[in-house]
C-alpha cells in the first residue's frame, strides 16, 4: 500500500482559490481525495479515504425534507437537522442533488486536468504579484503520482510556481522522475520522529519518509527546489519534551537549519462531524483545544538555541 | 361591545388636536412662540387619512390655535396616514419607529412642510419630557440589544489601533517627485511629536458638535432688509447680484475667529472645536420641528442654547418655511411626480436638495494669482467683451463682489490677530499671531509664496465656498500637487539639515491644523436624516498621487506629509483618496497608501487612473487627456475635473429594486401600493414568456423611473439657477469667466450630473435567480417566485435555500453572473449617457451608495435573489458576501465590468483581516500586491475596512472604547460608534477576508 502507485485520477476534494497558510504569496490549493498514513488528528478528515464520501453540513440545513424521499435506501429520516443513517447509504448521493441548500454535498468530485487548471488559472495575476502559486495538498499528492506530474507540467506551462505538500510516504525513484522537475516547494511532514509512536497514532512506519526527507533534503541543497520539514504539535502526542530533543537531533544530524512545527488547530473536529466519523479522542482531550502559545514558545527556543529556525507555518 | 367604548381614530385625532390647542391656548407664556420677528407665524397643518378615514386640521393663527374637525380648503402641510391604523401607530412610536414609518410610506407630509415642522415645535414645547422618556427608553433597548451582539466577542481590538501605529515602515527616497524626504514614510515621527495636533485632536473628540444660528441668521437680516423675491424699491432681483450682496453681508458680519494656538485663521461657525452650520436653503430648515429635541436625540444629538433656538425659531425658521430648495421646487413645478417620489423615500433622492457643491475649484489659480489676479481677469474680460449681454455683466459683478466678500473677511481675521496681539502674553504664540498677522495681510488677495501662506488661503477661500454654498464640500481636490511649489522653496531657503528637519515637521503640524479645520463642522440634520446618513461629515475630498496632466508621475514629498497627517490623526474627514497609475507610480507610493489604510482601518481608498481615465476618455471622447488626468474624487469617490468641471454627481441617487419591484409588479411599487410605472406586464398572467420579456419589462420601469428623476433634477437645476447661483465657485472654475456664465447655468467648461444605481449586486442577483430558477431550470414558476417574495420566503425555505446556493452569483466568478452584471450596469449607463441635464451635458453612470444601501433595503421588500424584506442591499457595487469565501473571485468579477459603463466611479469595499502570522511589513506588502494584480486586471477603485467582527461586535456594546474607530461606509468614512445600528449590523455582515 505504502509504495503503490495510482495511475487513475484522484477525486478532487476542494479547489480553495485564495490561501493564505499553504505557502507564500497568494495561493490555490488543491486537495486530492486519498491518504496512505492513518492519522488520529488528520486536519482533513475527509481526505483520508480514497472513495466519495456524504459530507451534512447540520448549519446550512434549513429542513425542506426534500432529501428524504428522493433516498432509495431510506437512510435519511426528517428533522432538523435531518438525522442520516449512515451504515444504510451506499453513497448514491441521489439525497444530494434533492438537497437546495447544498447542506448535503458529494466529498470527491472527479476532475480532469485541464479542468483543475481551467479552476485556477484566472488566479495567475494574483499569483504573479504576492509570489504565489499552486499547492497541491490532500490527502496525498504523491498518492496520485501521474496525475499529480500532469497537474504541475500543466501548471509550469501556465508559468504558476508549484509547492506540493506531502507525507512523504512514496517511492523516492518515482518521485525524482515525475514530480520533482516540476516542483518549486516542497513540504513534507515528519510527524512523529519515533517510529514507533508513528506507527501508532499515523498507522504506518516512518523509516521511509525520514530516508525520503534526507535524500531531498541533500539533493535541495544543489537548488531547484527547495525543501521544509513541518510538524504538527498535538499536546501529548507528537510535542513531548523527548520527541523535540530527537527531532532536534535529526535535524542537526543532517544538517537542517530551517522547519516548521504547526500549533494543534481543533477546528477538525467538526470536519469529522460532517463526515460521519467519531474522532478518536476523549471529549476533555488537550488535542481538542487551542495549542498553548507558551509551551510553543519554549519548543520553539529550544530548536533556535541549537541554530534550528522555526517558523509558524 | 368594547369596540363601540373605543372612539374611532377620526374621534381621537379630533380630540387629540383640540385637547393640544386647548393647553397652548391656556398657557399665555407660549403665545409668544408663535410671533417671529417678521410678525405673527401663522400657518394652518391638516391630518388626513389616505384612505378617507381621518380628515382635520389645526389653524395656528395670531397666538391662536384652533382645531377643526374638517380638513379645510387651504392647508399649508398636511400629516397624511396611510390607513387609521397608521395613525394609531404613530402616536406610539418613537423617534426611531417613526423614522422608520415615514421610510416605509405609511406617513408623509404634503405641501410646505416646514409648516409641519413649525407645528412639531409647538407640540414638543407641551410634550418634551415624554419626548425625552421615549428616546431613553429606546437607547436602553438598543444597548442590551448591542451588549447581547457583543457577547463573547474578543476584546483586543480595543488596542488594536495603538499596536498598529507602533511598527510603522521606513521607505525608500525613489519617487522622482520626491526632493526632500529621506524617508517618505516619515516613520520618525509620532503623535507625540506634535502636542499641538494631539491636544486638538482630542479636543474634537470630546465636543459635542454645537449648533450655530450665524449664517441663517445674516442672511435673514440681509433679505428682510433688502427684499428677497423683489429688491426694496421692488424691482426684482438678478439671482447672482441678490447671492453675491447676501454672501458679502454674511462675509462681512460674520464673527472673524481665531481659534485658540490654531496656527491657521478662520472658523466655519462661531464654535471653532466643532461647530454646526445651519444653511436654512438646503438643510438647515428642516430641523425646526426638532430645535428642542435636537440636544438629546439618540443618534447625532447636538447642543444647542435657548438664544440659537430663538433665533431659528422665530427669524430664520419663517423666513425660509418657503424659500427652501424643497418648496421652491414644489410650488413652481406644481408638484411634479419627481418631488412626490423624493418625499417618500423609496426610489429616488435627489442630491440638489441638500447640496450643489461636489464640485473641486481651481484652487491652484487662487494661489498662484491671489484674489486681485481673478479680479484684474474679470474686469479684463469685462473691458474686452464689448458685446457682453447683461446676465455676463450682472454674473461678472456678483463674482466681483463674492470675491470681495471674501477678502473683508479676511481683513476682520487680521483685525482680530492683531487684537490677539496685543493681548497674548506668552512669546512664543505672540509670535505665531504676528506671522499669522503678516499672512493675513498678503493672502488671499496676493499671490502665496511660502507654504504657510498656502495653506492659510486655501482655508479661507474653501470655507468661504462651503459657506457660499451648502457647507457640503466643496473639495480640496489635489493637494500635494497644489502645495508641492511651495513647500519646495520653503525648504531650498533652508541651509541646514536640522533646519530642514524642523520645517519637514512644521510642515506636518501645518496640514494638521488645516485637516482639524476641516473636521471642525458637521451640517445640521434632522432625525430622519441622521437616521439615513448617520453623522453630516461634509466630506471634503483630497486626493493623492496619480498622473500629471503631461502623463508624468505625479507623487511628490507633500503626497506623503499628507500620508503622514491622515496616518497621524485618522479622521473621517477630510475624505482621503489616493489615486495609483499602474506602471508609473511606485511601489513604494502603494505601500504608504496600504499602510496609511492598514493604521487607520480605513482610509483612503485607492483608485486606479488607468480605468478612471479609460472610463472618462471612453464616454467623453472629445476631452482633452491633458485635462482628464485632472481628475479629482469628489463627494464620495466620482470624478470630477479640478477647476474646470461642475459634475453634480450625486444628483439622481436611485434604488435600483424600484423599478425591478415595479416590474414584478405591472408598474405598481407594492410598499407604497402606489401604481407609478407603466404597465408592463402581470406575472400571474403568464404576460413573461421569456426572461427577455421580464428583462424588457425591468428595462422600461428603469427608463420610466430614471427618466422621471431626470426630469426632476433639471427642475431642481432650475431652482438653484434662481435662488442658489454661485458666483464665488464660478470664479474660480474655468471658463465661468469668460462665457460669463455662473456654474448652474453651464458656465463650466465641462457639464455633466451624475447617477449612482444603488443595489447592483442584489439586482443582478435577482435578475440571475429568475433567469435559473423560472426560466432555465424551471425549478419554480414565476407566479409561485412572485408569491415567496410576497411572504418574504415564510413556507418557502427550500425554494430560498435553493437561489441562495445553486444561483451563481456576481463575485462568485461565474461568467453568466458576471455578464448578468455587465448587461444592468450596461442599460444603466445607456440611458444615463443618453439623458441631457439643464446645463447641456450629459448624464454618467456611477455605483456608489453612501448609505443608501441601508435605507434603500429597508424599503425594499424581499428579493429573488433571497434577501429578505428590508435587509440592507450591499454597498455601492460591491458583491454578496455569500457570493465567494474567495476575495480573488470578487476583486476579479468587479475588474471584469466595463470602465465605460462606470464613469462617475464606483465604491468597491471590501472587508479584510490580516493574517495574524504576517508582520506588519508583510500585510502591507500583501495589500499592495493584491491591489497591484487588481488593477492589472482593470479594477477601477476598492476601499478597505481592516476591522475585524469581533472588534465591531465589541464596539456596539462598548463604544466607550472606541471613540475614533474608523469606518468606511460606501465612499465616505464615519465613526463607528456613531452609526445608525442598521449601519453598524450592515457593516458586520460584510464578508471578513483573509489576507
Amino acid at each position: 500500500m505504502a509504495s503503490e502507485i495510482r495511475s487513475g485520477r484522484p477525486l478532487i476534494i476542494d479547489i480553495k482559490g485564495n490561501s493564505l497558510d499553504d505557502g507564500p504569496g497568494t495561493r490555490s490549493v488543491v486537495f486530492m481525495k486519498g491518504c496512505p498514513l492513518n492519522c488520529a488528528w488528520c486536519q482533513n478528515p475527509e481526505s483520508k479515504k480514497i472513495a466519495p464520501e456524504l459530507w451534512f453540513e447540520t448549519d446550512k440545513c434549513v429542513s425542506s425534507g426534500e432529501c428524504v424521499p428522493a433516498c432509495p435506501e431510506g437512510a435519511l429520516g426528517p428533522g432538523d437537522p435531518l438525522v442520516i443513517d449512515r451504515d444504510k447509504c451506499t453513497l448514491c448521493f441521489d439525497c444530494v442533488a434533492a438537497c437546495p441548500s447544498t447542506a448535503l454535498r458529494r466529498v470527491g468530485q472527479d476532475m480532469t486536468v485541464e479542468q483543475v487548471v481551467a479552476k485556477i488559472a484566472p488566479y495567475k495575476p494574483f499569483f504573479d504579484t504576492t509570489g504565489g502559486g499552486v499547492t497541491l495538498s490532500g490527502g496525498e499528492p504523491t498518492l496520485f503520482m501521474e496525475f499529480t506530474s500532469q497537474l504541475l507540467q500543466a501548471l509550469k506551462q501556465e508559468g504558476i510556481p508549484t509547492l506540493v505538500e506531502t507525507a512523504g510516504l512514496f517511492n523516492f525513484d518515482a518521485f525524482a522522475e515525475l514530480v520533482l522537475p516540476y516542483c518549486d516547494i516542497i513540504y513534507m511532514d515528519i510527524k512523529l520522529i519515533d517510529p514507533e509512536l508513528h506507527k501508532r497514532w499515523c498507522g504506518v512506519d516512518n523509516t521511509r519518509i525520514k530516508e525520503n526527507f534526507i535524500r531531498l533534503h541533500q539533493m535541495a541543497a544543489s537548488g531547484g527546489f527547495s525543501i521544509k520539514p513541518r510538524t504538527p504539535l498535538i499536546p501529548g502526542l507528537t510535542d513531548t519534551d523527548q520527541l523535540m530533543a530527537d527531532l532536534a537531533g535529526f535535524y542537526l544530524a543532517h544538517g537542517v537549519k530551517l522547519a516548521a512545527l504547526e500549533k494543534n488547530n481543533p477546528i477538525w473536529f467538526d470536519k469529522s462531524e460532517k463526515v460521519g466519523v467519531e474522532p478518536d479522542f476523549a471529549p476533555d482531550d488537550p488535542a481538542r483545544g487551542f495549542y498553548d502559545n507558551e509551551r510553543y514558545a519554549l519548543i520553539k527556543k529550544y530548536f533556535e538555541d541549537q541554530g534550528i529556525t522555526i517558523l509558524e507555518s | 361591545m368594547q369596540a363601540a367604548l373605543t372612539p374611532k381614530p377620526a374621534e381621537q385625532l379630533f380630540a387629540l388636536l383640540s385637547s393640544t390647542a386647548d393647553m397652548f391656548n391656556q398657557r399665555p407664556e407660549l403665545q409668544s412662540e408663535m410671533k417671529g420677528t417678521q410678525g405673527w407665524i401663522n400657518a394652518t397643518v391638516g391630518f388626513r387619512g389616505d384612505d378617507g378615514s381621518l380628515g382635520a386640521a389645526v389653524q395656528i393663527k395670531d397666538g391662536i390655535i384652533t382645531a377643526l374637525d374638517h380638513l379645510p380648503e387651504h392647508r399649508d402641510a398636511c400629516l397624511v396616514f396611510r390607513t387609521s391604523a397608521d395613525f394609531s401607530a404613530f402616536q406610539e412610536a418613537s423617534k426611531d419607529e417613526a423614522s422608520q414609518m415615514i421610510l416605509k410610506g405609511r406617513i408623509w407630509i404634503e405641501g410646505a412642510i416646514a409648516y409641519y415642522n413649525y407645528a412639531e415645535y409647538l407640540v414638543n414645547l407641551l410634550f418634551l419630557d415624554q419626548a425625552k422618556s421615549v428616546t431613553e427608553q429606546a437607547m436602553h433597548e438598543h444597548k442590551l440589544e448591542n451588549l447581547r451582539i457583543a457577547e463573547g466577542a474578543d476584546t483586543s481590538g480595543r488596542d488594536e489601533k495603538a499596536r498598529r501605529k507602533t511598527e510603522r515602515l521606513r521607505g525608500e527616497k525613489l519617487d522622482p517627485g520626491v526632493e526632500w524626504l529621506e524617508d517618505p514614510y516619515l516613520s520618525e515621527l509620532g503623535m507625540e511629536d506634535f502636542p499641538r495636533l494631539e491636544r486638538f485632536r482630542k479636543e474634537l473628540f470630546k465636543t459635542k458638535a454645537r449648533v450655530s444660528s450665524e449664517h441663517g441668521k445674516l442672511l435673514t437680516d440681509f433679505f428682510v432688509a433688502n427684499g428677497y423675491e423683489t429688491m426694496s424699491d421692488g424691482s426684482p432681483w438678478e439671482p447672482s447680484l441678490r447671492k453675491a450682496k447676501s454672501f458679502h453681508h454674511l462675509m462681512d458680519n460674520r464673527q472673524a475667529l481665531i481659534r485658540e494656538g490654531d496656527l491657521l485663521a478662520g472658523t466655519y461657525t462661531p464654535y471653532p472645536i466643532f461647530g454646526l452650520v445651519n444653511q436654512p436653503y438646503t438643510f438647515g430648515w428642516q430641523v425646526w420641528g426638532e430645535l428642542r429635541t435636537l440636544g438629546f436625540r439618540e443618534l447625532d444629538p447636538y447642543k444647542i442654547d435657548e438664544e440659537t433656538i430663538e433665533t431659528l425659531h422665530k427669524h430664520v425658521m419663517p423666513f425660509f418655511a418657503t424659500r427652501n430648495i424643497q418648496h421652491l421646487w414644489k410650488a413652481e413645478f406644481d408638484n411634479p411626480l419627481a418631488a412626490r417620489i423624493h418625499e417618500r423615500y423609496f426610489a429616488v433622492f435627489y442630491y440638489k436638495t441638500v447640496s450643489h457643491s461636489q464640485t473641486t475649484p481651481g484652487h491652484i489659480k487662487v494661489l498662484r494669482e491671489g484674489l486681485d489676479g481673478i479680479r484684474r481677469r474679470i474686469a479684463d474680460e469685462l473691458a474686452s467683451d464689448t458685446a457682453a449681454d447683461q446676465e455676463k455683466k450682472d454674473t461678472l459683478e456678483a463674482m466681483t463682489v463674492s470675491l470681495d466678500a471674501v477678502s473683508a473677511y479676511t481683513r476682520n481675521l487680521a483685525e482680530q490677530a492683531r487684537k490677539e496681539i496685543e493681548a497674548e502674553q506668552d512669546p512664543a504664540r505672540k509670535a505665531e499671531l504676528v506671522e499669522m498677522l503678516r499672512i493675513l495681510s498678503k493672502v488671499p488677495d496676493r499671490p502665496a509664496e511660502t507654504l504657510h501662506e498656502a495653506v492659510q488661503a486655501l482655508w479661507i477661500v474653501h470655507l468661504s465656498l462651503g459657506l457660499e454654498s451648502s457647507d457640503d464640500g466643496p473639495h480640496l481636490g489635489r493637494l500635494d500637487q497644489i502645495l508641492q511649489p511651495y513647500f519646495d522653496a520653503d525648504l531650498g531657503k533652508l541651509n541646514t539639515n536640522q533646519e530642514r528637519q524642523d520645517y519637514i515637521k512644521f510642515a506636518v503640524e501645518l496640514i494638521g491644523c488645516l485637516y482639524l479645520r476641516l473636521s471642525s463642522h458637521y451640517n445640521i440634520t434632522m432625525e430622519i436624516t441622521s437616521w439615513m446618513n448617520s453623522g453630516g461629515p461634509p466630506s471634503t475630498t483630497i486626493n493623492l498621487g496619480g498622473i500629471t496632466p503631461e502623463g508624468g508621475d505625479a507623487v511628490n514629498d507633500m503626497t506623503y506629509v499628507i500620508l503622514k497627517v491622515t496616518e497621524l490623526l485618522s479622521l473621517n474627514d477630510p475624505n482621503m483618496h489616493a489615486r495609483f497609475m499602474p506602471g508609473v507610480n511606485s511601489e513604494t507610493y502603494l505601500k504608504r497608501v496600504c499602510e496609511v489604510n492598514y493604521i487607520t482601518g480605513a482610509t483612503p481608498c485607492i483608485h486606479n487612473d488607468a480605468a478612471v481615465i479609460a472610463a472618462l476618455s471612453g464616454v467623453n471622447p472629445a476631452w482633452p487627456q491633458e485635462d482628464i488626468r485632472e481628475w479629482t474624487a469628489v463627494g464620495c469617490v466620482e470624478p470630477c475635473l479640478s477647476g474646470m468641471h461642475f459634475p453634480a454627481t450625486g444628483s439622481i441617487e436611485l434604488n435600483l429594486m424600484a423599478p425591478l419591484e415595479m416590474a414584478l409588479n405591472n408598474g405598481v411599487h407594492p410598499l407604497l401600493d402606489w401604481a407609478l410605472g407603466p404597465e408592463t406586464g402581470k406575472v400571474e398572467d403568464g404576460d413573461f414568456e421569456t426572461f427577455e420579456d421580464f428583462m424588457d419589462a425591468f428595462t422600461q420601469q428603469y427608463h420610466f423611473l430614471c427618466g422621471v428623476s431626470v426630469e426632476g433634477n433639471n427642475q431642481l437645476g432650475h431652482i438653484h439657477q434662481q435662488h442658489m447661483p454661485s458666483p464665488l465657485i464660478s470664479a474660480i472654475v474655468d471658463d465661468c469667466i469668460s462665457t460669463g456664465r455662473g456654474i448652474t447655468r453651464g458656465g463650466a467648461r465641462y457639464n455633466t450630473s451624475g447617477v449612482t444605481s444603488i443595489g447592483m449586486a442584489d439586482v443582478a442577483d435577482s435578475l440571475s435567480a429568475i433567469k435559473k430558477a423560472v426560466y432555465d431550470d424551471k425549478k419554480v414558476g414565476f407566479a409561485e417566485l412572485k408569491e415567496a417574495l410576497k411572504y418574504n420566503f415564510e413556507g418557502y425555505k427550500g425554494l430560498r435555500a435553493w437561489i441562495q446556493n445553486q444561483v451563481p452569483k456576481f463575485g462568485s466568478g461565474d461568467p453568466e453572473a458576471v455578464a448578468m452584471a455587465q448587461r444592468v450596469t450596461a442599460m444603466v449607463a445607456d440611458f444615463a449617457h443618453s439623458q441631457t441635464n439643464y446645463r447641456g451635458g450629459h448624464y454618467t453612470s456611477g455605483w456608489w451608495s453612501m448609505n443608501y444601501h441601508a435605507i434603500y433595503g429597508r424599503v425594499s421588500g424581499a428579493s429573488p435573489s433571497g434577501r429578505l424584506a428590508g435587509e440592507a442591499f450591499t454597498p455601492g457595487l460591491t458583491p454578496q458576501a455569500s457570493a465567494s469565501k474567495n476575495l480573488l473571485d470578487n476583486l476579479l468579477d468587479v475588474a471584469k465590468l466595463d470602465p465605460t459603463t462606470m464613469d462617475n466611479n464606483i465604491a468597491f469595499n471590501v472587508r479584510i483581516v490580516p493574517s495574524a502570522r504576517d508582520t506588519h511589513k508583510q500585510t502591507i506588502t500583501r495589500m499592495s500586491d493584491t491591489i497591484q494584480a487588481y488593477f492589472g486586471q482593470g479594477g477601477m477603485q476598492v476601499q478597505f475596512i481592516m476591522i475585524n467582527t469581533d472588534t465591531l461586535r465589541d464596539a456596539m456594546a462598548h463604544p466607550e472604547y472606541y471613540p475614533d474607530l474608523l469606518v468606511r461606509i460606501s465612499g465616505y468614512c464615519g465613526y463607528f460608534t456613531k452609526l445608525h445600528r442598521d449601519l453598524q449590523l450592515e457593516i458586520i455582515r460584510r464578508n471578513e477576508y483573509g489576507l
